[in-house]
């Protein structure tokens, strides 16, 4: 039961964050070899960066989802109704 | 005792059988009273070992029995109970075996303003039991979901204070909105479907909100469906629930792993600022190279005090056991080597005099050297380190060579320095 409830795995912001942290826990811990100091210290710096790539990717468009016919679902541009049309709706509904 | 001369006894007595009579009786009310709403009061509540349920109806004036078939009561959205206020729809039948009439009930709701709120409970009690609501159930939501889903209605404020809370906290999370109607008939179905069509069809969806704004008891009520809380229950996708004001308390609510106040809530919950990510990303980096930096910081007041013959940082033993061990193994090499390597030994020479060079030099400018260091961090490798005066000894497979006694004499070794490769063999090893 619980293991249909667990996310599918995939890198997430967060798994990247967490490999950093390690590698600063790991470091600070003095217990590593100048050497593999050096390769945690690369490692996570790739880990950092992947973060920051996350955060700075375009803006997204708001899809909306359709499902046709056969049940598939469909995704298309989302158009906020605006201000005026809204109003305009809440008239015609009070009506 | 006589009887009155005038009672109207027919001149022949022409009996019918109770049969007869009963089917006659069965006629005229079966065919006269057909379907009707019935209002009253339940008691004597049985429910049979075969699922049928028996109970009577009541008001102050009269009471009839009922019978409610398995198959009706097992769809009822309530459970019935003695002294509940109910209206019965169903239909009049005769039971001739007793002699009795009685109202065979179609359909059965509860009446009055404690209505819904017996529906509530009854349901809230029911899927607690059986364990929808436990906390362990429930999943923490990701720093920052990969997607986010919004079932709700198209229309009204709720799905606009969403959008407009979501995107200006952080834009680059993509959103997916499917929209199903909210309230009236057939709405519990429709959210129940998206939240099963979107678990199956949108397998990077991290967080689902689920919610609409805020309404009469009677407009939040798909809220309060088993087949919402259902499909809730069922969901891989963690669910925010997000329905009406702070106030109201639905199943939704109580089956979600994270409710929120209200829909504007909800997606505060479901995505951090981005500004305030990256500041903390700042503070993680700058972390990440503090923490390099005094490893290095350790290794070079080591080879500062080797260099100087003073222990700067670390205690005066540690330092003569590492002088001591680089001695050895320069002499070791010397003597180790052949004559097709006598190049890798000069190479070796040149770099202990560079390398002394470098530090005798860096002895004196240890404050700019720290400076220095500190801005070429982020470039740090380990061929820079190899020229600072380490070198990296490894047994045949690659493992590096921590101690004596990881290698046994007649090994071979492969020693990495700033500019190649030197390959030698044990001749045999001293433990101190």
């Amino acid at each position: 039961m619980n293991s249909d409830r667990t996310p599918p795995k995939k890198a997430r912001f967060e798994d990247y964050l967490k490999q950093v942290e390690e590698t600063v826990k790991a470091l600070e811990s003095g217990k590593l070899g100048l050497e593999e100091s050096l390769e945690r210290f690369q490692a996570g710096k790739i880990a950092l960066d992947e973060c920051y790539r996350i955060l700075q990717e375009a803006e997204k468009k708001i899809q909306i989802l359709v499902k046709d016919k056969d049940g598939t679902l469909n995704a298309a541009a989302y158009e906020a109704p605006n201000a005026e049309t809204r109003s305009a709706r809440r008239k015609a509904e009070s009506l | 005792m006589s009887l009155p001369a005038e009672l109207p006894f027919p001149a022949e007595r022409r009996a019918i059988s109770v049969g007869d009579l009963t089917r006659r009786i069965k006629k005229l009310l079966e065919d006269n009273i057909r379907y009707v709403w019935v209002a009253g009061e339940i008691s004597n509540f049985r429910p049979a070992a075969s699922g049928h349920c028996y109970f009577t109806l009541k008001d102050e004036e009269a009471q009839i029995g009922c019978a409610l078939w398995k198959p009706i009561a097992a769809r009822l959205r309530f459970r019935p109970e003695d002294g509940m206020d109910v209206l019965a729809w169903g239909r009049v039948e005769v039971y001739a075996p007793h002699g009795k009439y009685q109202l065979i009930i179609e359909d059965l709701e509860p009446r009055g303003a404690g209505a819904l709120a017996i529906r509530f409970e009854q349901l809230k009690a029911k899927l607690e039991a059986e364990g929808l609501f436990d906390a362990g159930r429930k999943r923490a939501l990701p720093l920052l979901p990969r997607a986010i889903g919004i079932v709700t209605s198209p229309v009204g404020a709720a799905l606009q204070d969403m959008l407009r809370t979501l995107t200006s906290r952080c834009p680059t999370v993509p959103i997916y909105f499917y929209p199903v109607k909210v309230q009236g008939e057939g709405a519990a179905e429709e959210i129940a479907a998206a939240i099963g069509h979107l678990n199956l069809a949108m397998p990077d969806l991290d967080v689902l909100i689920v919610g609409r704004g805020g309404g009469s008891i009677e407009d939040l009520w798909a809220f309060n469906e088993e087949v919402v809380a259902r499909a809730i229950h069922a969901s891989r996708i963690p669910i925010v629930s997000a329905v009406g004001h702070e106030t109201d308390f639905t199943i939704a609510d109580f089956t979600a792993d994270i409710r929120a106040l209200t829909p504007t809530d909800a997606a505060m919950k479901v995505v951090p600022k981005r500004a305030e990510l990256i500041e903390m990303l700042d503070r993680c980096g700058a972390q990440l190279r503090r923490a390099l930096e005094s490893r290095a910081e350790l290794a070079r007041s080591i080879l500062d005090g080797h260099r100087n013959g003073h222990a700067l940082r670390e205690p005066q033993a540690v330092v003569r056991r590492l002088a001591q061990r680089l001695d050895e193994l320069h002499e070791r090499l010397s003597v180790a080597l052949g004559g097709a390597v006598a190049a890798a030994r000069e190479r070796l020479a040149h770099w202990w005099r560079t390398a002394s060079n470098e530090l005798a030099h860096a002895g004196r400018a240890t404050r700019e050297r720290a400076e220095s260091l500190r801005r070429h961090l982020q470039a740090v490798s380990p061929l820079a380190v190899l020229n600072r005066g380490y070198s990296i000894t490894r047994a045949e497979d690659g493992g590096v060579i921590r101690s004596t006694s990881a290698v046994k004499p007649g090994q071979f070794l492969r020693t990495t320095l700033a500019d190649g490769e030197i390959r030698s063999r044990v001749e045999e090893r001293e433990k101190k």
